[in-house]
């Protein structure tokens, strides 16, 4: 098959035109400094020269708030309606770390019960990656055997062949059908230059071993190394919200008087009160038993659950932690205290 | 049926007791009868119960599957769920979801048993869904005991229920008020139960172990104290049964936030035996 | 940093403190807090121009409040929170030994990391600390005087704006706030036990994170900062999104300066104007 480009421009323009044709696309827009991915419109300043977004492409498939019901009162009773979820959804401007969080997603939320809100955007979605060309001391896909180059979770994987444009790599049918559909974007060359491709999977090594990391887990609930890892977080929940895997939420209402909407929204076991019971007991009382939940949960009991690390790499939580929590540090902590590499 | 799984089912109060001053039973009945015709559950799951305009609280259901067409609930206004619930009326709307969660293995680990409940407080609930059915079974099993404390006369909670269980002659009815309990402050006119915290009245109380399943439900602190008197008393670990609260909003082991470690409260429990609980990290 | 690694070790061999708060090398060009509870582990500790983190938050956390007496590391723009901390009544000054830190301002860092946009430095009134038990590092010339009124350039420009305008600059900016609560959990002045967006009965602030609560929420947080903020930019470093906090932290500090005269964290004497009610408070006539 003919090689197909992308040129940024035609991208942006693409992405603008979705959106204003009933697509919900998402893209990375640079705001203040820092690049996030978002749902586009026509003002939108997006722009794809970035290392990383600051969000995961998550914003796109879970919400950061999202209606699941509405309902109306009335003197003859109740009357609750769902949601429906038809419209089409471009994802444009994740790296390959925030595509392989998908499938990891997929498995919590169709475990026994399927939770619609995230299949069904999956579904109705095309996930268009942008190979990575860059990395930082915080970045560790390799570790959990993903690539910068990777292709897990795409649909199409765009590949930079120069400062302005892409060499296209149509993964899936979806991603076929949606090249095919917009044809006129793209184009059949582009001049390539030579410092492309800049990065590949030795230029982030592999530091440490899941499996080493997730026994001594399972072997180390009470141990004094947790207190260590995380003894300057503050329980925010900046790390849990910019990752891409973390699925955690609340379920609340919002209402007048006659009628309102049930909705479900960020939470994270990061956070003081995540657990606490109506009768003010806390499972989780220090601030350590909830870093160790978090690393517990990724490392270990995903691994119990639905055999997989739920944890791409990416880095964003440790870029993220004012308080200079590092993920990967903490990790190689763990690998360390099992025995090292 | 919507593919929606937060979708509840929507039903209507037909019965409402007042257990405690912060106490309620609600009866609920479906609203569809093609809802009550496809439902149904087990004793020892849960489900979620929601106020249109407040939100959504987990208690676990207090009827036996014996007893069809209708669900019970017992709640504790604690919050803002709970609260709204409290204000609601005889013919009100609520929702309902599930129902979720395991349950006790009755068929396959309590025929031929003698089973011995111990509740604390509002505890009694979800061993009240087990009571009734164990009863309305009555001869599939040996000796029935029942164990219920509370911290005063006034947090009993189904106190018709416990005298008419004291009557039966198939079942034998220890009952108990923390010391200082039976005050007339707290409503009580001559109390003819024991007096003393549970796990002492249980010691004490000459049941046995021997070819027995126990079920103890209440605060955690009493779960703590009671398991090791059963072991005791002979109970082994395998058929010595409870179930974990933690805070939940899904249900459906999505939101995570049940979690002991990697059991997941609202997937893998809320049931569970002494020997299964022994195994988990103490994190509950 | 000889020096401060000894003093720690002291500290702590003698059992003057139970722990240090301090920072330590994070193996990158950065630096990260530390609490050492061990005299052999005080070799960790280092202090240099990227310690920007304030340390005065961790001395409320849950652990750190059930020490017995506690060893920080400070510069002056975290002595001034500790003063506010002592005032509010949440820590005892015997309890903790205050290492003052002599500064020269801290630098922004890489690139990647959240920056130091607020300019507290250029404006600091105490890089020679003000309240110490030792004050480690040579005396530094002081850029601003104590009695210079502070007017924050970017403040001064927002000022310009119209009321509509205003309004819209901050629709946008809070709309984008995802809620993850790094703002009140760096901030020393956040410590209330349960604040008031943890109620649910009645639940006064929207949860959730649209526009609605965004905005609610980081309004809120700034009242009840107002008057009691201590400029240390910590919000705004580590808000992930980038919301310019301090710009509404200062709108609020400018008001308090013009009707009470006041700054917040200078005079552990002084009374500050609003005396915001706290669940927590000794004195208890509110309630
Ligand atoms: S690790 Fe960092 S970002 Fe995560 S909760 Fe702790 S302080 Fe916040
Ligand atoms: S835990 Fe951190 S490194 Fe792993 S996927 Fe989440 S944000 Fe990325
Ligand atoms: S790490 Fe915490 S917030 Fe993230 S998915 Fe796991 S339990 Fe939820
Ligand atoms: S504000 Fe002052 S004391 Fe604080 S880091 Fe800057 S110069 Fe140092
Ligand atoms: S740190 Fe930023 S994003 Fe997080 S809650 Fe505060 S203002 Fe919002
Ligand atoms: S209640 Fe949501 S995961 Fe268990």
């Amino acid at each position: 098959m003919a090689d197909v480009f992308l040129t940024h421009d035609k991208a942006r323009e693409l992405l603008i035109h979705l959106s204003a044709n009933g697509v919900e696309a998402f893209g990375p827009v640079e705001k203040d400094g820092i690049h996030i991915i978002e749902k586009i419109h026509e003002q939108s300043p997006i722009n794809f020269d970035y290392f990383i977004t600051t969000n995961s492409i998550k914003e796109a498939l879970f919400p950061r708030y999202e209606k699941i019901l509405s309902y109306k009162i009335s003197q003859e009773g109740v009357e609750v309606e769902d949601v429906p979820l038809d419209k089409s959804i471009v994802i444009m401007g994740g790296h390959p770390c925030d595509a392989a969080s998908i499938p990891l997603m997929e498995k919590l939320f169709g475990w026994d019960y399927k939770d619609k809100f995230f299949l069904k955007r999956r579904e109705n979605s095309v996930v268009i990656t942008l190979a990575c060309e860059e990395a930082d001391n915080d970045c560790f896909c390799t570790s959990l055997g993903y690539s910068p180059r990777g292709e897990v979770g795409s649909d199409i994987l765009l590949e930079r062949v120069s400062d302005n444009g892409w060499k296209v790599k149509t993964l899936t049918d979806k991603g076929k059908n949606f090249a095919k559909e917009y044809a006129d974007y793209f184009q059949s060359s582009l001049e390539a230059d030579k410092k492309y491709p800049k990065l590949a999977d030795k230029d982030v090594p592999v530091q440490f071993d899941p499996k080493k990391v997730k026994k001594w887990i399972d072997g180390h609930f009470e141990d004094s190394l947790w207190e260590k890892i995380a003894s300057n977080c503050w329980s925010c929940a900046a790390c849990t919200y910019v990752c891409p895997t973390c699925h955690c939420f609340d379920i609340t209402d919002d209402a007048t008087m006659w009628s309102g909407i049930r909705t479900k929204n960020w939470d994270a076991c990061t956070l003081p009160y995540f657990t606490l019971h109506a009768s003010m007991h806390n499972p989780r009382e220090e601030h350590f038993q909830r870093y160790r939940q978090r690393i517990n949960h990724k490392y270990s009991i995903y691994v119990n659950l639905f055999e997989a690390v739920s944890c791409t790499g990416c880095g964003r939580c440790s870029r993220a932690c004012g308080a200079r929590v590092n993920i990967l540090e903490a990790v190689k902590m763990i690998d360390n205290a099992a025995g090292g590499k | 049926m919507s593919d929606n799984v937060y979708m509840p089912y929507l039903m209507k109060i037909t019965d409402i007791r007042d257990e405690t001053p912060d106490t309620r039973t609600y009866r609920l009945e479906f609203t569809n009868p093609e809802d009550a015709k496809k439902f149904t559950f087990k004793a020892g799951q849960f489900g979620l119960y929601s106020a249109f305009g407040g939100g959504e609280s987990t208690f676990c259901v207090a009827s036996s599957p014996t007893r069809e067409g209708y669900i019970e609930c017992t709640f504790r206004v604690m919050g803002r769920v709970t609260t709204q619930l409290r204000n609601m009326n005889i013919g009100d709307i609520v929702g309902f979801r599930g129902p979720y969660g395991n349950s006790f293995p009755i068929e396959e680990k309590f025929y031929g048993k003698n089973i011995t409940f111990i509740a604390g407080g509002i505890g009694l609930a979800p061993v009240r869904c087990v009571i009734w059915n164990i009863l309305d079974l009555r001869d599939k099993f040996k000796d029935v005991n029942i164990v219920y404390g509370a911290r005063t006369y006034q947090d009993l909670v189904y106190k018709h229920e416990i005298e008419e269980w004291e009557k039966r002659k198939d079942v034998n009815l220890v009952k108990t008020l923390d010391p200082g309990g039976d005050k007339a402050e707290y409503g009580c006119s001559g109390w003819n139960g024991k007096m003393g915290f549970v796990p002492t009245v249980l010691k004490e109380s000459g049941i046995k172990g021997d070819n027995g399943v126990a079920v103890v439900c209440g605060p955690p602190i009493m779960i703590k104290l009671t398991l090791p008197v059963l072991k005791e008393l002979g109970f082994a670990e395998e058929n010595t049964f409870t179930t974990l609260e933690n805070k939940m909003k899904c249900g459906i082991g999505k939101c995570g936030r049940c979690n002991v470690g990697s059991f997941y409260v609202c997937k893998h429990g809320p049931v569970l035996s002494a020997a299964e609980l022994a195994q988990l990290p103490d994190e509950y | 940093m000889e020096q401060l690694i000894q003093k720690a070790k002291d500290l702590l061999s003698k059992k003057e403190v139970d722990a240090i708060i301090g920072y330590c090398a994070t193996g990158k060009d950065e630096a990260k807090p530390a609490l050492i509870y061990q005299a052999e582990d005080a070799g960790e500790l280092i202090f240099n121009d990227r310690c920007y983190n304030n340390l005065a938050v961790y001395l409320t956390r849950k652990d750190v409040k059930k020490l017995k007496k506690i060893g920080i590391v400070a510069k002056g723009c975290d002595i001034r929170a500790i003063v506010n901390l002592i005032i509010e009544n949440q820590i005892d000054r015997e309890k903790v030994y205050i290492i003052g830190m002599t500064c020269n301002g801290v630098v922004k860092p890489g690139s990647k990391y959240a920056s130091l946009k607020s300019g507290k430095c250029d404006v600091c009134k105490v890089r020679n600390p003000h309240l110490a038990d030792l004050v480690i590092g040579d005396k530094v010339t002081e850029q601003v005087p104590m009695d210079k009124k502070i007017k924050h350039a970017d403040l001064e420009e927002f000022e310009k704006k119209t009321r509509e305008e205003k309004w819209q600059f901050w629709v946008d900016q809070l709309s984008r706030c995802i809620r993850c609560n790094a703002c009140r959990q760096a901030c020393p002045m956040c410590y209330c036990n349960r604040c008031i967006v943890d109620y649910n009965t009645p639940q006064w602030i929207d949860t959730r994170s649209n526009p609605k609560g965004g905005m609610a929420w980081n309004l809120v947080r700034a009242y009840h900062l107002s008057g009691r903020c201590i400029d240390c930019s910590e919000c705004e470093r580590v808000c992930p999104v980038n919301i310019p906090l301090m710009l509404l932290n200062r709108t609020l500090q400018e008001e308090v300066q013009r009707s009470f005269d006041f700054e917040a964290g200078y005079d552990l004497e002084a009374c500050p104007p609003l005396t915001v009610f706290k669940k927590d408070d000794k004195e208890n006539f509110i309630r």
